[in-house]
């Protein structure tokens, strides 16, 4: 997993992109910017951590449309929209469709700010979690078809001596299966196996 | 009819003649070569009976020359004037002779329109004199007039209140801009030793005073917000008459016509109708300008409105003009984009919007022979519940 967080500027007005892109740069992160929705879709990777910083109205793809376009690909990186229009409907929507925030320009730069961290905090929250996710199915991967079968049963609450009975083996090897699993999986307790497993679920 | 005894030598078609004035609503009364009243119809008398006129001054037997020679006050003028025609048409000068004037009674308003012609009778020439009150006609004219005017003011109010949102977004961009790169001086500053006196402060205040103008913009757009959008169903036809008769006496007066043609039956749309006639207006005005140079049998613009799908009706505008310069050919329905030295360019920026706000799209074609046809969609109006 990539430790760069990147603020990403798409506005059509270059003074818009370039003052921001200094504004941010000063204080240390790392910024892109790009003049259109198409060229942002070209150029950024569907897992970077990253906070989208957006103007509403562009063309030929505008700021909503662009965010419909991320939604539908199931990319989840946080939305700030920048409308130099003021039009409380546009911001109604673009929050109901999930925006992280919704700023009328000219803004407070430091609550801007304020919130581009926290939204890169939550991208990158949200990449932790797809990360522990990828990481567990990885483990699940090394499981045996028999070791799986047991897990299984194991978390729908299912004692050894009846997983035994049902599948026809001995108490003694569904054990051993059992320890197997846990060392594979890196699970201390019932309690964890139950969570992994519901995480990738 | 009422008639004169010893001028009365009439045949008698004639008597017909003067029975049959009396069926008419106009007042008439005939007058001899002097301008003395020989005869005069029912409704004369009546109009005078009713308006405290005595016989002396409108009754046969008064001369109606003198009557209008000698007349004073408000209107003098005109029954000067009037004496004066009448006796050019006696002269045969002049065959005939209208004119309307005002005659407010205390409790009324009312217009008259008089008519005066000559003809020959037996007797000698004759002069028929006709007033009629057109005081309907009149005030439907005035109530018409003050329609248009108040279609026209909402449509000017409509399009000051959307060149707001456009400067609004204007300038909101570069407010923007310039508090962005003050805030950022200040963070590159922030580690600089020994600035001089006031560096700070200043660039605070630059900051300040961006966001100063932007408050000022947010109240002027909330000023000009637009009304809130009445959306009616109207027929296409109504709509496309109601432009055309707000532009029509421009048109003439460029020497251009204009030719409508729609669906039959027409379609009816769902459409805010100030605003679609104000996108409409704009696209016909813009033509009448590209075609002004042309020659006189060149200068007409078709106007279409056509069903172009299951629910949508498509609206074009087409001229043989000078058509749209390549350069401006991606830029035309931007804001301040105008190939015209006396515009300022935001027509048809305001007629896109208004025409995405309503769910449709504006765009234009190259003729094949000449000039451009703009096509613009209105949402078609659901006629049937299935």
């Amino acid at each position: 997993m990539s430790n760069n967080k990147t603020v990403y500027i798409v506005d059509d007005d270059v003074a818009i992109r370039d003052s921001l892109s200094a504004f941010l740069s000063s204080v240390g992160l790392t910024v892109k910017t790009f003049d259109t929705a198409e060229a942002f879709l070209n150029n950024y990777i569907n897992d970077d951590v990253g906070c989208l910083v957006l103007d509403v109205r562009m063309s030929p793809m505008s700021g909503l449309e662009l965010q419909q376009t991320l939604l539908s690909r199931k990319n989840m990186i946080p939305i700030i929209f920048l409308t130099a229009h003021g039009d409380l409907s546009m911001a109604v929507r673009a929050m109901r469709e999930g925006a992280f925030d919704f700023f009328e320009k000219p803004f407070d730069e430091q609550r801007l700010l304020d919130r581009i961290n926290q939204a890169l905090r939550l991208s990158q929250s949200r990449q932790q979690e797809v990360y522990i996710k990828q990481s567990i199915q990885e483990k699940l991967k090394q499981l045996t078809a028999r070791e799986r079968e047991i897990v299984d049963r194991i978390i729908t609450g299912q004692a050894n001596k009846v997983i035994a009975l049902e599948l026809g083996l001995s108490e003694r090897t569904v054990e051993l299966h059992r320890a197997r699993s846990y060392e594979k999986l890196g699970a201390k307790s019932l309690a964890e196996l139950v969570r992994m497993l519901l995480a990738v679920e | 009819m009422i008639v004169q005894h010893h001028n009365s030598q009439n045949s008698n078609s004639g008597d017909l003649n003067l029975a049959a004035l009396d069926l008419i609503g106009a007042h008439v009364a005939m007058l001899d070569a002097e301008g003395n009243i020989i005869a005069v119809n029912q409704a004369w008398q009546n109009f005078a009976r009713q308006n405290a006129c005595n016989n002396d001054a409108c009754g046969i037997g008064a001369n109606y020359l003198n009557v209008c020679d000698s007349s004073s006050g408000p209107g003098s003028e005109e029954a000067k004037a009037i004496a004066q025609a009448i006796r050019d048409i006696i002269r045969r000068k002049r065959s005939s002779f209208w004119v309307e004037y005002p005659c407010h009674s205390p409790d009324q308003r009312r217009w008259f329109q008089m008519r005066v012609s000559h003809y020959d009778s037996t007797g000698g020439a004759r002069v028929l004199v006709a007033h009629e009150n057109i005081t309907e006609t009149k005030l439907a004219h005035e109530e018409l007039r003050k329609r248009e005017e108040m279609l026209t003011h909402a449509a000017r109010l409509n399009t000051l209140g959307e060149m707001v949102t456009g400067i609004t977004h204007e300038i909101n961009q570069p407010l923007a801009a310039i508090s962005v790169y003050a805030k950022s001086c200040l963070q590159l500053l922030k580690s600089t030793p020994d600035l001089p006196d006031n560096v700070i402060e200043n660039i605070q205040k630059i900051s300040e005073q961006a966001h100063r103008a932007g408050a000022i913009i947010k109240n002027l757009h909330d000023l000009a917000k637009k009304r809130p959008s009445i959306q009616e169903i109207v027929p296409l036809n109504e709509l496309l008459r109601g432009v055309i008769g707000i532009c029509e006496m421009e048109v003439k007066q460029k020497g251009a016509n204009i030719r409508c043609e729609f669906d039959s039956p027409p379609p009816l749309i769902k459409v805010d109708s100030v605003q679609i006639q104000q996108v409409l207006l704009n696209l016909i005005m813009n033509a009448l300008t590209a075609i002004k140079e042309n020659r006189p049998e060149e200068r007409s613009i078709l106007t279409q409105g056509h069903r172009n799908s299951a629910n949508s009706v498509e609206i074009s505008v087409t001229d043989q003009g000078c058509g749209v310069p390549d350069e401006y050919e991606n830029e035309i329905f931007k804001p301040f984009v105008t190939s015209k030295d006396f515009n300022i360019g935001i027509g048809l920026s305001i007629s896109k919007s208004i025409v995405e706000n309503h769910g449709g799209r504006i765009w234009f074609s190259r003729n094949v022979k000449r000039g451009v046809t703009f096509h613009f969609t209105v949402p078609l109006a659901m006629e049937k519940i299935e």
